[in-house]
């Protein structure tokens, strides 16, 4: 055994062991590394079951959500004494192996690699974004001799502007390919080739720079150092003074795994957090783009009609002498963007009240979550439709509650998160008191009587049920003022003033509230949720 | 061509320049009248089993021609039968290795011979379709396959029910689009499948995962050109030429500087001697033989002094550190200047390398940036072990032979004739210090 | 407007597609034919050829810029292509390339100001033995002198191929080259 065990450093921010997933096979194999034993699924590549025991192989063109390319050298191993060094990421491991990855020669080609990778490299880490997230640097530390024996011109090439989201620093660019197989494994396209050939190949589109797809934020992700950039986080911020906290996407009802990376109290940026249940190591660009419309048109404090403002506490008072006075004119509509944890007390506290509730999928009604625009995208832009479903109990439609509206047997409308149209609004003249928690302007804050400002999901922690039924908790990334209240406060304040129920102090006491109540969360427990999700027993479309 | 002579073999019949082989057997008539005109293929289709036919070639013990050398017989036995995915034949046809021009040679003399080598060999993988690829610049002697393969379909020895056997066979010819690389077998396949030419990692071997993804058998003309007469005269009978392992005869393109260029045949186990000055005639300018590169230019060089009494076979030359290749032997003579043709070549082994692993890419760029500083009278001491540095760390650690085949022969050449570099880096140190 | 075959052209094409299980193995002759029917390979006409073989221009593009004789820069109607690997670069190729260069007042790379003739270097064309070689219009010239270059260039003005090619004895000496079948 040959010194120490090499373990993983975090690569691509990813701050954990990256995600591997190996093949299926029911059969092992056993085989050592420097000494150490390692056992994998039969048909794994020495790179693949080394990293998934969390031992560390130096790599740039694998990346395990793509085919392996072998290209880049740097994941060179001797295997079983072989003179000629073998690619760990092409070479299945088999049993008995003797894979020696810490060895002079070992060392000596890898540093050879590095030394070819860097003749022409710009080494710009000071502007470059990738800085500190980059495998080029990380590997430099150990693989370099930090002296340049190149004595010529360096190639460069000219900057590309793709689209608005993505641009190529091409001097950067060291040809691994990881961004054409993405495109054509994964997202389908072949938008990107190889050009050229030898010592002047060439990456990206062809001519114009016209990149269209939903999956340019990908590119820079898989890109290992600091050719493919986000725009949108071009000379945002170091990474490294970023604080990354664990999200759910809420574009869609596939509730992507994000980390939510903060400067300060802001969202620098989010990107996907692999998970090989949900989003293997993608996200798309509405998701990762369009986050930023969360925090348009903003409700920060209370108010009554006309704009009339109001302080917290006399805004609360309010809203709970309109549940006590709504009797059974009492009805409550909750949008699918709702967190669990929110739609269960907001639903407890209207039928407490004698009230019923009724969900709110948006403008184009219900669409079925599990129904798919590409390999990932989901057709319903709601993150928790089942969920919300599955928590409310003898649910009404809104089409009902519409109705009753119409005909006047609604005096009192609480709405939690829901948008509505200008159309629906219209039609809500009739009704005495509308009391609406939401988080920006919308038609259904524009008609109600009483409006109490909510969170964005950066704001606040909870649980949403994606379009497979499964279960996926989110931290809280940005801080609230002192004074401001979650909807799992104001819920909670509400639901003791009427005396329906007992305080909840946070998002897990609410979540076991939620458990002790509704069969397909028995037994579960916020924080025990595991970060990857847990799957519910819950009917999902037929 | 001029010098197409065989001379090679004493007192036994050449197997591929026979004299009327040298003459032409261009058309099936002259191929039936004059040459094995495909007696070789009925033998195959009317009295043996593939089985049969794949013994005789591992008896042949015939390696492959193309460069590694590889035996055809061992190389077929790889491809798995009843995978219910098609078997491919390729013949390698692109000849870029620079100093080689002996397939070229097979192309135009004897094109039935090659047909004929395909078919039975097709035969005994169980191919049904076969392919040619030529490099581009082949484009007149694409006209001869194509020719013979249409004579070859007009008399039922191609297409469907060959010769009455109930055995289908097609052979389409692709043809490439000048680059080197596409040589190597996996890099061919690609560029057949419409894709840059860049070789693919192995495993899977391209036996067992070839052209669109199913099994594939790829070999050089020259040795598929063998073919026919193994089969006539049998796999022992083949063997009987040349030495234990290094089997039959050789086709070698000789040049540089020598009296009598061209394409040679002869036996395995003859001398250097027997060939460069019995021959081919000794130099070409009354200057002794400096070095050689024997086996092509990917194959690292030896200094004249080093093959003295020397016999041709895959194994001396191991020993000799370098290798047959592809049978191109480059003759340099004292007046020649290693520096100026280590450059030549590092520059089009930069020009060729299709770019993608890191060593090659950026090792073959770096090797020519070095060399031409030399060259020019600006390089320094430190250069020559930069050089070799360089080379090394290509040499072993690429997805194909190219690296080896571009870096080996720097590295050789700067070690061997140290002196002739040391001397150009003088002159700039000279220069640096007036 | 978007380029078009000619008729020759896509009668080859047509042809051709049921040779190869796999549609996409027609790429590299259909941009050899975009090119023989329009000339050095530009956006539009890689774009034709990847509609024809079913893949991206960008795709295309690798590969046309993959090959050197898939030219997607300026090109002439003839081509005179030297070879100057090592052993015709020991038999005086440089010497082939300067006297072309003179006569047509361009240097190596370049095309006439008419279009007519491109001089290209090229790497070994297998004709070690009889070298230098040069091939005009994938013609083998062997052992090619520089006081042949002025008759190539002038049966190319004149609208001849040049005599004295390898060509295919007994075949057509004015054949052109068979680009892409
Ligand atoms: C860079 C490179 C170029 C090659 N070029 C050729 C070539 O032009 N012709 C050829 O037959 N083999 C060439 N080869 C060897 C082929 O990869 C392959 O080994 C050969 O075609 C197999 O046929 P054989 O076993 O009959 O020799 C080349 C190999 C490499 C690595
Ligand atoms: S060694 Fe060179 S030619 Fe071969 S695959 Fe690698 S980059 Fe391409
Ligand atoms: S990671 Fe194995 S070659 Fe790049
Ligand atoms: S070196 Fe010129 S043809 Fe081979």
């Amino acid at each position: 055994m040959s010194g120490t065990r090499k373990t993983l450093k975090a690569h691509m921010g990813e701050g954990i062991a990256p995600v591997v997933r190996l093949p299926e096979s029911d059969e092992t194999v056993t085989f050592t590394i420097d000494g150490w034993e390692v056992t994998a699924p039969k048909g794994s590549t020495i790179l693949q079951a080394a990293l998934s025991e969390g031992i560390e192989i130096p790599h740039f063109c694998y990346h395990p959500g793509l085919s392996a390319a072998g290209n880049c050298r740097m994941c060179l191993v001797q295997v079983d004494g072989r003179p000629k060094l073998e690619p760990s990421c092409i070479i299945p491991a088999a049993d008995g192996m003797e894979i020696v990855s810490s060895a002079e020669n070992v060392t000596e080609a890898r540093k050879a690699v590095m030394e070819f990778l860097l003749l022409n490299h710009p080494l710009d880490c000071p502007w470059c974004d990738k800085a500190g997230e980059c495998m080029l640097q990380d590997n430099t530390f150990e693989y370099s001799s930090g002296k340049t024996r190149h004595r010529m011109v360096k190639r460069t090439y000219p900057l590309k502007d793709f689209s608005d989201r993505l641009m190529m620093f091409g001097d950067r660019c060291i040809k691994c390919t990881r961004c054409i197989r993405f495109l054509r494994e994964i997202e389908g396209g072949e938008e990107f080739a190889l050009y050229n050939r030898g010592a002047d190949v060439d990456v990206g589109t062809y001519l114009e720079h016209n990149l269209s797809n939903n999956y340019q934020g990908c590119l820079a992700d898989v890109c290992p150092v600091g050719s493919l950039i986000s725009k949108q986080f071009l000379y945002h911020s170091r990474v490294f003074f970023l604080e990354a906290s664990l999200g759910i996407c809420t574009g869609c009802s596939a509730g992507c795994n994000l980390y939510v990376d903060r400067y300060e109290n802001r969202v620098a940026r989010v990107r996907p957090r692999p998970n090989l249940d949900v989003n293997d190591w993608w996200m798309c660009d509405i998701g990762r783009y369009e986050w930023d419309t969360l925090l348009d048109n903003r409700i920060l404090s209370p108010r009554l009609k006309a704009g009339e403002a109001v302080d917290g506490e006399k805004a609360l008072g309010t809203a709970v002498e309109a549940l006590k006075t709504a009797g059974d004119g009492l009805a409550g509509i909750v949008s699918a963007t709702a967190t669990c944890e929110e739609a269960f007390l907001f639903d407890s506290m209207i039928r407490g009240m004698g009230g019923v509730t009724a969900p709110w999928y948006g403008p184009q009604g219900r669409i079925d979550p599990t129904d798919k625009n590409d390999f990932l995208h989901r057709k319903d832009p709601n993150p928790n439709t089942l969920g919300v479903e599955s928590i409310l109990e003898n649910a009404s439609t809104f089409d009902d509650i519409l109705t009753r509206i119409e005909s006047g047997s609604v005096t009192t409308l609480f709405i939690l998160g829901a948008d509505l149209t200008d159309e629906i609004a219209g039609k809500l003249g009739g009704v005495a008191q509308i009391v609406t928690i939401t988080s920006s302007e919308s038609p259904a804050s524009v008609a109600a009587s009483l409006v109490l400002p909510g969170t964005i999901p950066f704001e606040k922690s909870g649980t949403f049920v994606n379009g497979d039924g499964r279960l996926q908790r989110f931290d809280q990334a940005l801080q609230l003022p002192d004074d401001a209240l979650t909807e799992i406060g104001i819920l909670s304040h509400l639901i003791t003033e009427c005396g329906t129920g007992e305080p909840c102090e946070d998002t897990a006491e609410a979540f076991a509230a939620l458990a002790g109540t509704v069969t397909a969360f028995k037994g579960l427990s916020f924080s025990t949720i595991p970060t990857g999700g847990t799957l519910l027993q819950i009917r999902g479309d037929a | 061509m001029s010098a197409d002579v065989y001379r090679g073999v004493e007192n036994r019949e050449p197997i591929l320049m026979t004299p009327e082989a040298v003459e032409g057997l261009v058309t099936l008539e002259e191929y039936r009248s004059k040459g094995a005109g495909y007696t070789a293929l009925e033998k195959a289709l009317k009295t043996m089993t593939p089985e049969e036919v794949h013994e005789e070639v591992k008896t042949s013990n015939l390696r492959g021609r193309g460069g590694a050398g590889f035996p055809a017989g061992v190389k077929w036995g790889f491809a798995p039968k009843d995978t219910g995915k098609p078997t491919y034949l390729v013949c390698n046809g692109d000849e870029g290795e620079p100093g080689t021009f002996k397939d070229r040679w097979l192309l135009r003399q004897t094109p039935h011979r090659l047909v004929e080598g395909v078919l039975i060999t097709s035969y005994a993988i169980g191919c049904n379709q076969a392919f040619i690829y030529l490099r581009q610049e082949f484009d007149r002697e694409a006209v001869r396959i194509r020719s013979a393969i249409e004579e070859a379909r007009e008399s039922n020895l191609l297409g469907k029910d060959i010769l009455g056997s109930g055995w289908d066979c097609e052979i389409t010819v692709f043809m490439g689009a000048g680059a080197y690389i596409c040589g190597e077998e996996t890099a061919l396949l690609n560029s057949i499948e419409g894709k840059r030419g860049m070789p693919r990692v192995r495993p899977p071997f391209p036996a067992i995962v070839g052209l669109y993804g199913c099994p594939t058998i790829i070999n050089n003309v020259e040795t598929l050109s063998n073919i026919p007469a193994i089969i006539n005269n049998g796999g022992a009978w083949y063997a009987s030429y040349g030495t234990e392992k290094s089997t039959g005869t050789r086709l070698f393109s000789v040049s540089g500087r020598i009296a009598n260029p061209g394409v040679y045949e002869v036996e395995m186990g003859v001398t250097w001697s027997a060939l460069l000055d019995d021959l081919c005639g000794g130099p070409s300018r009354e200057k002794p033989f400096k070095a050689l590169y024997p086996g092509g230019s990917s194959t690292p060089i030896l200094k004249a002094s080093e093959i003295d009494d020397v016999i041709m076979t895959h194994e001396a030359a191991f020993e000799l550190g370098t290798f047959l290749g592809s049978g191109a032997t480059i003759v340099l003579d004292e007046d020649d200047d290693i520096v100026d043709v280590v450059l030549n070549l590092a520059t089009f082994y930069k020009h060729e390398s299709c770019g993608q692993c890191t060593p090659c890419r950026e090792g073959c760029r770096w090797m020519v940036e070095i060399l031409q500083r030399i060259a020019d009278g600006l390089g320094t001491m430190d250069d020559l072990d930069l050089l070799i540095d360089v080379a090394d760390h290509i040499c072993g650690n690429t997805i194909c032979a190219f690296g080896d085949g571009a870096a080996g022969p720097v590295a050789t050449a700067v070690k061997k004739f140290r002196s002739e570099f040391e001397a150009r880096v003088a002159v700039s140190t000279a220069r640096g210090s007036e | 407007m978007a380029l078009e075959y000619s008729q020759e052209s896509r009668k080859a094409l047509d042809s051709m597609r049921a040779e190869y299980p796999e549609l996409r193995s027609i790429l590299i002759p259909a941009l050899k034919l975009a090119m023989k029917d329009h000339g050095s390979l530009t956006k539009e006409s890689i774009e034709l050829a990847a509609d024809e073989a079913g893949v991206s221009g960008a795709v295309a593009a690798g590969v046309a810029t993959f090959y050197h004789n898939l030219h997607t820069g300026t090109i002439g109607k003839h081509l005179i292509m030297i070879c100057t690997t090592i052993s015709c670069q020991l038999a005086g190729a440089t010497d082939v390339v300067s006297r072309f260069e003179e006569l047509l007042g361009i240097t190596i790379g370049e095309t006439t100001d008419d279009g007519l003739i491109s001089l290209l270097a090229v790497e070994c064309l297998a004709c070690c033995g009889n070298s230098p070689a040069v091939q005009v219009d994938y013609d083998y010239f062997e052992s090619f002198q520089p006081e042949q270059c002025e008759a190539v260039v002038e049966s190319l003005r004149a609208g001849r191929h040049p005599e004295g090619g390898a060509g295919v004895p007994g075949g057509d000496p004015d054949r052109e080259a068979e680009v892409g079948a």
